[in-house]
């Protein structure tokens, strides 16, 4: 039942790749408000969130909540409490879920994962608020 | 037949009383405002009175407990949605948040009164004078986002200075 490692890693940076092509095309909207996401954290939110906040995600509710995919296209107040609540979901390791990752243990972050995305969204919130 | 109801009113009866002792507090108010939102930041008096009436009942230190929250089980649920109400949050402790949490709930507030979550239908159903209707929700909804708008703008001259800076920290990170 479990495939190759390799193949699921090659999928990884085929979707990677997309999520790149949508991040360029709506960074250009509103250059006041908006986030860039450096490759080394894109592969976290691919690997530990993008599942169920992104498009692809199946619960309408979750992704009412976070679209990682739709990030720049929020404005700049949004965008700054949409930051907020990852660090708050980082910071108290809310997210993901444990009951997400019973059933995909492979999206489970590292500490270093958590550390590189926490970091980052500080970065950003901070540029955003001063 | 009758003495089966009898019965059944003694128990619900004895079970009101039993349920008295079981230990419970409710949540406590303060008296201290100096970082009341209300005290700290200047919102107009049509917000200032709908927030008053709608909202801080739950999302402040000032919770005004009508006579059944002291009798259980209704004091249960007060205790609860007080308790949840301050933890999301709670304007008594508005001016010692960060601006990025200032500015996180009044992206909440603007959402969420927009839609109809809040005030809950469980308070307003006994406190009918917290139901807003339309003329406040925009008003709300306004305050909020105006104020976050103008928040975030004070931001941008500020900025200009470090711009190199962040200029700087883009270099090698999304391309």
């Amino acid at each position: 039942m479990k495939k190759p490692v390799s193949i699921i890693i090659a999928a990884l940076f085929v979707i990677a790749g997309f999520v790149q092509l949508t991040f360029h095309k709506t960074t250009e909207v509103n250059e006041s408000a908006t986030v860039k996401i450096p490759k080394k954290v894109q592969a976290v939110i691919d690997k530990s969130c993008f599942g169920c906040h992104s498009e692809g995600g199946k619960s309408d509710k979750v992704k009412e909540a976070l679209r990682w995919d739709k990030l720049n296209e929020y404005d700049k107040t949004k965008l700054v409490s949409a930051l907020d609540e990852i660090i708050e979901a980082i910071e108290k390791k809310e997210m993901p879920p444990e009951k997400y990752l019973a059933n995909n243990p492979d999206a489970k972050p590292t500490d270093e994962e958590y550390k590189i995305l926490l970091e980052w969204a500080e970065k950003e919130a901070d540029k955003l608020v001063k | 037949m009758k003495k089966i109801f009898k019965f059944a009113l003694l128990t619900f009866v004895a079970l009101v009383v039993i349920i008295q002792f079981i230990p419970s507090a409710l949540p406590e108010n303060s008296d201290d405002l100096s970082n009341d939102l209300l005290q700290t930041a200047v919102v107009p008096e049509e917000v200032t009175n709908i927030l008053k009436t709608s909202c801080y009942d739950c999302h402040s230190m000032q919770t005004s407990y009508p006579w059944y929250s002291h009798v259980a089980p209704a004091s249960w649920l007060v205790i609860k949605d007080v308790n949840e109400g301050r933890e999301e949050l709670n304007f008594t402790e508005w001016n010692s948040l960060s601006k990025r949490k200032q500015l996180k709930s009044l992206n909440d507030i603007a959402e969420i009164v927009e839609s109809k979550e809040m005030p809950m239908p469980i308070y307003t159903v006994i406190h009918r004078g917290a139901i807003l209707d339309e003329a406040d929700i925009s008003l709300v909804v306004n305050w909020a986002t105006t104020t976050a708008e103008e928040m975030l703008e004070g931001n941008d001259d500020a900025t200009e200075e470090g711009e190199e800076e962040v200029d700087e920290n883009k270099v090698g990170t999304d391309q």
